[in-house]
């Protein structure tokens, strides 16, 4: 679903490596945990991955469509989450998720279906009709979640899902990527929460400094010894 | 670096607080990072600098010419200072005018407030930081507008240094007067209007107020008496004419005073002046130190109703579904509509030129000499000149109209749902277009109203100024969003930084005055081959439609590049 080849990027002329050579495949129907400490180039790589960051090489192909080559295409397929969704402060929540089923093109038949049912599972109904000024930081994070869940993507790609949001939707979100992947659809979501991770994903990496470092299922990053947790496995890699 | 740190003494809180606030004002820290990390991007500051001195130095030159003229005429009736006031008055109405919407937003609806409050700072050590970068920001204004009569004054008379040091003075405390009116005028109202559910409407209510209030105290400083023996007897008296316009503005006597007069007398105007700017600013300091917390945290205060939304509700709203162009521009329109500082200084900046007719018209409206103006527009030979002024107007209030080019600029760190949804450059820049061709021409048709309903001119010539208004204001739109997609300013903390303070904005009000006197030109050019007025107006719609066949294909081209180039 996503192909990632040499992919770099760096600051101030060169002197800041972002991403430097990332190589990676995501594969149809599987979860995917994106894993780094802070300042590793997660964000960096994800911001390129949907078209908000031009690379200085590589490429990125989503479901074979080249994101610098066929930018409108390779866009529809993607649902995106920032880490800090900012929304236009003065519309509705209402107004917000009209506004993005309007210009991904959500059929007139299903628009309101969708967005009836992505209110009442994050539970905005209440707040849907006032303006996303007045919103806390984990409503932003859901309506950000509706407005890019909406026109119902093969892939998602979610920065920091979990930050701001209260257990009960963390939870249904989690069934909710469990379920697209099961109908053989994509999640490629980066987190800090190892557990969230271990649970969830059915394969991670691990990036560090821009780089690549592990690369697989939890399962063979442990090498066999089941006693290590993804966080022990995260602190070696890392600490390196 | 670390010994520097160590080494720097420590600095007061409030002037700390007013270094901080110039520097991310004018961006300081941001100017030297690109010229000394980001070099391929240095040459962006400089042409944009050049630009603005390019556009300025013209007007500068026709003001100074005018402010010359002035003078000799102040000469021939023994009154030269008179040059002195006209400049002091009419620098210090800028000020108050601009003034007000300047400081409504750098006091009420910018971001760093919020970050400022919390901080052991007292409110009046906030307002005066922020009064402080205001000030530094209108000399701009007042420098170009005093400096030439100052300068006219002082050599058209022989002054000596006293002369030229009091005159520095003078121009140092020239913002402070008006600034500070305007600041106790905003922080009277803002507390007034600042609570509530329609807030934001009604401060955009309180800020028309106040602009037509500046606009009328500006019309009734201008209106002579009407008894031709008391303007004869103003004329002949020493320094009549000074006091007669200064009368209403007495503070533009007072820095005369300090400038032409001499020994105890000139002393004791500048005295006076300081004394003035002082008391004002300490009164201004103080009331905000009583008033200004309550109101701005009465604004941070979002009431939510709470209510939840039925099925229905949504299907409602949701309808059938727009297409892309028609979903951006609604987004556009909203937003722009329900930031009140959007709706003063865009909507109400873009109609507002006529509406000065209209007040004028209102406060002068008993002057015999106005009615027979109007009449003798009315008069068959002079009809379609004056129906080519009123779209002179039009055109001129199509160019003042800044929505245009601070369109993309406006959308700031929201910028990534541009950059993310699946929509052409084009067609958003489409959009973003349609939303400023509209704020233009509601500015003309305000105009064909004030033609038709005012000056009462026959509908055939309203409707010809009218539809070339309309053709002539699309290139206007079409560069000025040009010149916003080649080069947005997406970071910022205020409503206020993104359209006021952007350079953009002034950009391309200085190309929009290009292309009207390339149309004045057109126009000029039939009428001086004899042509009917008719060719005159079909001309400028002519050159609208080559100038739009040009412009709307490069913004096309431009966003499609810079759309891509943007990183968010």
């Amino acid at each position: 679903m996503i192909e990632i080849r040499n992919l770099s990027k760096s600051y101030n002329k060169g002197q800041v490596k972002a991403v430097d050579g990332l190589d990676l495949k995501v594969n149809r129907g599987e979860i995917f945990g994106f894993l780094g400490p802070n300042g590793a180039g997660k964000t960096t790589t994800i911001k390129m991955i949907v078209g908000l960051l031009n690379p200085d090489t590589g490429t990125i192909t989503i479901d074979g469509t080249d994101i610098s080559k066929e930018p409108l295409e390779a866009k529809r397929k993607i649902g995106y989450v920032p880490d800090e969704p900012v929304l236009y402060e003065r519309l509705t929540g209402l107004e917000y998720l009209n506004f993005m089923a309007d210009v991904y093109q959500v059929p007139a038949s299903e628009r309101k279906e969708r967005i009836e049912y992505y209110l009442e599972m994050f539970n905005l109904r209440d707040a849907a009709a006032d303006l996303i000024k007045s919103y806390s930081h984990g409503m932003r994070q859901k309506t950000a979640l509706a407005g890019a869940l909406l026109h119902d993507p093969k892939l998602w790609i979610l920065d920091e899902p979990m930050v701001g949001l209260d257990p009960k939707s963390a939870h249904l979100l989690k069934n909710q990527m469990r379920e697209h992947c099961d109908k053989g659809n994509t999640v490629f979501f980066s987190t800090h929460v190892l557990e969230v991770a271990e649970k969830l994903c059915d394969r991670v990496a691990i990036i560090n400094r821009g780089k690549l470092i592990a690369i697989g299922t939890v399962d063979e990053l442990r090498h066999g010894d089941q006693k290590d947790s993804l966080e022990k496995i995260f602190l070696e890699l890392t600490e390196q | 670096m670390k010994e520097r740190l160590m080494t720097r003494k420590p600095v007061k809180p409030f002037l700390s607080l007013i270094r901080m606030q110039l520097n991310v004002n004018y961006g300081i820290s941001a100017l030297k990072y690109r010229f000394t990390r980001e070099k391929k991007k240095r040459w962006e500051p400089v042409l944009i600098g050049l630009a603005i001195v390019v556009g300025l130095v013209p007007l500068l030159a026709m003001y100074t010419f005018f402010m010359m003229s002035v003078f000799a005429g102040g000469q021939m009736m023994g009154q030269p200072e008179i040059v002195l006031t006209s400049a002091f008055v009419f620098a210090q109405l800028v000020i108050l005018i601009f003034g007000i919407l300047y400081i409504m937003g750098s006091f009420y609806f910018s971001n760093d407030v919020m970050s400022l409050v919390p901080l052991p700072l007292k409110p009046y050590q906030i307002i005066g930081a922020k009064f402080a970068v205001i000030l530094v920001n209108e000399y701009l204004t007042s420098v170009p507008l005093l400096l030439p009569p100052v300068i006219i004054f002082g050599i058209g008379t022989s002054q000596g240094l006293l002369y030229w040091l009091k005159s520095i003075v003078l121009m140092a405390f020239a913002p402070v007067i008006p600034l500070a009116v305007a600041s106790l005028l905003v922080i009277l109202v803002m507390r007034v209007v600042n609570i509530g559910r329609y807030k934001d409407l009604l401060a955009i209510v309180g800020g028309i107020v106040l602009i037509l209030a500046s606009l009328l105290m500006s019309a009734l400083l201008q209106k002579m008496p009407e008894d031709p023996r008391a303007l004869e007897q103003f004329i002949a008296e020493q320094a009549g004419l000074v006091k007669l316009i200064g009368s209403r503005f007495p503070p533009a006597v007072w820095a005369t005073g300090a400038l032409a007069g001499n020994g105890l007398y000139g002393t004791g105007c500048l005295m006076l002046y300081i004394a003035v700017c002082a008391g004002l600013f300490i009164f201004m300091l103080w009331l905000a130190n009583q008033v200004f917390y309550k109101a701005l945290l009465a604004g941070q205060e979002v009431r939510r109703k709470g209510k939840s939304i039925t099925g229905e509700q949504i299907g409602k709203h949701v309808g059938r579904g727009n297409s892309p162009v028609l979903a951006l521009l609604k987004r556009e329109w909203k937003l722009l509509a329900r930031t009140p500082l959007y709706v003063l200084n865009g909507l109400v900046g873009s109609i507002a030129g006529p509406f000065i007719v209209v007040v004028m018209y209102i406060v002068r409206g008993s002057d015999a000499e106005l009615a027979r103006l109007a009449e003798s527009l009315r008069k068959q030979e002079v009809v379609p000149y004056a129906a080519l002024g009123c779209l002179g107007i039009m055109l001129f209030t199509a160019g003042m109209n800044i929505v245009a080019s601070t369109a993309l600029s406006r959308e700031g760190k929201t910028i990534w749902v541009a950059k993310m949804i699946p929509v052409a450059a084009r067609q958003q820049v489409d959009a973003k277009f349609l939303c400023s061709y509209i704020v233009s021409a509601a500015g003309v048709l305000t105009t064909t109203l004030v033609a038709l309903i005012l000056l009462k001119l026959p509908v055939f010539w309203v409707i010809l100024a009218t539809v070339a208004g309309l053709a002539g204001s699309v290139p206007m739109v079409a560069l000025g969003l040009l010149i916003d997609v080649f080069h947005p300013k997406l970071v910022w903390n205020s409503e206020q930084e993104a359209m006021k303070q952007n350079m953009n904005g002034g950009l391309g009000m200085l190309v929009s005055f290009v292309i009207l006197l390339v149309m004045a030109a057109a126009a000029a050019g039939t009428l001086l081959l004899g042509l009917p007025v008719t060719v005159a107006f079909a001309a400028v719609t002519a050159v609208s439609v080559l100038l739009s066949a040009l412009s709307i294909p490069a913004l096309h081209a431009v966003a499609e590049k810079k759309y891509r180039e943007i990183e968010a």
